[in-house]
């Protein structure tokens, strides 16, 4: 059973292309995640991207439920734990890119949305440093600590330049004294990189300042593409478990007759329904610009959160035995809700929240 | 109306015009309800003689023979024109006895829907009992047939007015050899019956809202029966299913709970942060659960009635106790005590804001309706299609099942 019934709807039109495309290059969550399986996933993003037209859609400005039409692409690939550089491309380096140039297209950022190179962002912490160099550029030196697809072709970092205040720069993944470290990840769907600069050549995005724009940007749109997401792998593992209970028999009867398992899957469902109305919700006010998007952001962000790991955790019960196996897929969404929580820094707290509702 | 503006199908489009059949009873009640001098009961029955009281009804009967296409665009009309709404205390009534009574009603029991709807007839729900609440097909409630009358004998519980109602809804066992969906038979009754004692039932919170009604010796005439006999269960099932929607017309876009208790959590100077982390939570809750329709997937919002009611008791449960805890030592009082007393319904009372009366009262929001259990049973198999639990009472006779 799906839990989203497909329509023809505009919104939901281009996910459907996409679930296709997936479907034909026959993407699925597979236990068989190492890197010959995740560089197959990864030559498949010209095509997601690009021809697909979905960077194209995450650039368009004018479109009135542009967020809620990504979102929906958004769920499509965290149900598949594809591992194509959505969130890193598309959900943090292009809303950064859009705030920061406004209707300038340099060629690094047509190459992003046509999906012929591959970008991402990160804060970094104070240690990192930013100096002019003498041929009108900057440098950058520091950890820049643990990234999203840190290999990507284009990375772009929000510092602390002095007098200037909170910048954005890009610095070419092939740039002079940077070093790309990939960790062992705990989530091994998605890709986690160290990177360390040492007086790297990187270039200004946007005017001087542009961070706070850019922090405000990722606590909206990020965030809540990141939320969209995980409410795709919460319906994943939820079918799973449906599936499951309908089709393991014991004790003569199906497992979900049983009124432990019944009550509990319907609980799990109570969670799903709530999360996907905190994302469509959050959808529609970063759509609206609404002054309570970045509010809604991190509602999206907590109640989904909360929710994937709770039902990537039930699901797994549910199976008993065959929920721990190598084999079956449960374990690798386990991975991901729990990181997928980390992976954008904590996410917001009930007190951030609280603060943002001013009580 | 001018011919211009006469349509032949029908336009769900703001703005666009009305029906002239409609628009003729619109108009027409608009000028009847322009009489300052008109009372309650006079409104209401001028609203029904121009069949606007159930617009679907056939004419004569409260209706116009509208589809149910037309009818979101009468109610809409209806709204705009400030009708009188629907009382609590008529909620059963024109809520859902009078469907039911419209669906198997004879042309005697539909002579009661004019002072039903009016207001001068009150109804009541003689349906759960002390051994029959989820399971209401369980009723034990017995009805025997001598010649053309029925003897009652029985006791029902939770039956809100009974101790004001004219007429009862009454759901009762004909033939207890049969499964026990198959024996019921469906009856009304008139309320100051010999035979029928009504005692008020004492609640937790100290109120009576509700009443336990005893039936001994009750004699009822086979012209008071609804549908056939054995045929009670469907019958039942058609009062039961416009249960919520009943009460979801009536009860209207009312307060935000959630104000109470962010301003309690104002006028708190303590800013405990564990009751912060409550107060944000709760917030949040409620906002979902006030959104959670809107974005429902196309063709899924049914599934999402049982899911809303299960947040809804969980928010208004966990808010009522929020509100008591923020109380502090304050709320060691319970101003009213425990006297039992009948609800004062009445737009100047205080008593239901106390958050300790909501405390206690909101314990029944997950009993009521149909239980959180009941309702997790529900989307476990009407929404995810999982397998019924196997079931012992189907169908072997109901004098054979277990009870107690």
């Amino acid at each position: 059973m799906s839990t989203d019934t497909a329509t023809t709807s505009e919104t939901q039109a281009l996910a459907e292309s996409l679930r296709t495309l997936l479907d034909r290059h026959d993407v699925h969550p597979s236990p068989a995640s190492d890197s010959a399986h995740g560089r197959a996933h990864r030559d498949l993003w010209p095509a997601v991207c690009g021809q697909l037209g979905i960077g194209e859609l995450a650039w368009e400005n004018d479109l009135p439920h542009r967020t809620d039409m990504l979102a929906r692409c958004f769920e499509v690939v965290g149900a598949r734990l594809a591992q194509l550089p959505m969130l890193s491309t598309l959900g943090l380096a292009l809303p950064a890119a859009r705030v920061a140039l406004g209707e300038a297209e340099p060629s690094w950022l047509c190459d992003l949305v046509n999906g012929e190179r591959t970008g991402t962002l990160t804060f970094a912490d104070d240690q990192v440093k930013v100096l002019p160099d003498q041929a009108d550029g900057w440098r950058i030196s520091g950890d820049l600590g643990l990234i999203i697809d840190g290999t990507a072709d284009t990375l772009l970092v929000v510092v602390e330049a002095g007098d200037l205040g909170s910048c954005l720069f890009r610095v070419d993944g092939t740039a002079p004294g940077l070093v790309r470290d990939p960790v062992p990840p705990f989530d091994t769907s998605r890709e986690i990189t160290r990177v360390t600069t040492k007086e790297s050549p990187c270039s200004m995005v946007g005017e001087p300042g542009i961070g706070q724009e850019v922090r405000k940007t990722f606590a909206t749109q990020s965030t809540t593409l990141l939320a969209a997401e995980q409410f795709g792998g919460a319906q994943a593992c939820f079918d799973f478990a449906v599936s499951h209970a309908k089709t393991r028999f014991q004790f003569g009867r199906s497992l979900g007759s049983f009124q432990s398992i019944k009550h509990r899957l319907s609980d799990l469902y109570v969670g799903l329904e709530s999360t996907r109305t905190a994302v469509r919700h959050a959808c529609a006010k970063v759509d609206a610009e609404a002054p309570d998007a970045e509010l809604w952001g991190a509602i999206s962000h907590l109640v989904a959160t909360e929710n994937y790991v709770d039902i990537a955790k039930q699901s797994i019960q549910v199976h008993g035995g065959i929920g721990f196996t190598w084999e079956h897929p449960l374990h690798l969404f386990l991975k991901r809700a729990k990181a997928s929580g980390q992976v954008l820094g904590a996410p917001p707290s009930v007190h951030r929240i609280g603060d943002l509702l001013n009580v | 109306m001018t011919p211009s503006t006469r349509t032949t199908g029908f336009d769900h489009e703001q703005g666009a015009s009305l029906p002239d059949h409609l628009a003729e009873r619109i108009s027409a009640l608009r000028t009847a309800l322009a009489d300052p001098d008109l009372d309650f009961a006079a409104q209401r029955a001028h609203i029904f003689d121009l069949g606007l009281a159930w617009p679907t009804f056939p004419e004569g009967l409260g209706g116009m023979g509208l589809t149910p296409e037309e009818l979101p665009r009468a109610l809409a009309e209806l709204g705009a024109l400030g009708t009188p709404a629907t009382p609590p205390q008529s909620v059963i009534g024109v809520g859902m006895a009078a469907p039911t009574i419209m669906a198997f009603g004879t042309a005697t029991h539909q002579a009661r829907l004019r002072p039903l709807y009016v207001g001068e007839e009150l109804w009541c729900q003689l349906f759960s009992e002390p051994g029959a609440g989820s399971d209401l097909a369980n009723v034990s409630t017995s009805a025997v047939r001598d010649g053309d009358q029925w003897i009652i004998k029985g006791e029902k519980v939770w039956t809100s007015l009974a101790h004001e109602a004219s007429w009862g809804l009454l759901l009762a066992r004909t033939d207890p050899d049969a499964p026990k969906h198959a024996g019921l038979t469906f009856f009304i009754v008139p309320m100051d019956s010999p035979g029928i004692e009504v005692l008020p039932l004492y609640q937790l919170t100290g109120e009576a809202e509700f009443n336990q009604v005893r039936l001994d010796g009750l004699v009822l005439p086979d012209a008071y029966r609804l549908g056939e006999v054995g045929d009670g269960w469907r019958v039942a099932l058609t009062t039961l299913t416009n249960e919520r929607g009943a009460l979801a017309a009536t009860s209207g876009p009312g307060a935000d709970p959630m104000e109470a208790v962010i301003q309690l959590w104002a006028a708190n100077g303590d800013r405990d942060p564990d009751e912060r982390s409550r107060l944000v939570r709760l917030w949040i809750r409620n906002e979902l659960l006030k959104n959670l329709t809107r974005h429902a997937p196309p063709g899924k919002t049914a599934h999402l009635g049982p899911v809303g009611k299960i947040l809804w008791a969980e928010c208004t449960q966990d808010m009522a106790e929020l509100c008591l805890d923020l109380l502090g030592a304050e709320g060691l009082e319970y101003p009213y005590g425990y006297p039992m007393r009948r609800p004062d319904l009445s737009a100047t009372a205080t008593a239901h804001s106390y958050p300790h009366y909501r405390f206690l009262r909101s314990r029944a929001n997950s009993i009521e309706g149909g239980t959180s259990e009941v309702m997790r049973t529900i989307i476990g198999e009407r929404v995810l299609g999982l397998e019924p639990e196997p079931r012992v009472d189907k169908t072997s006779s109901w004098k054979e099942t277990r009870r107690g």
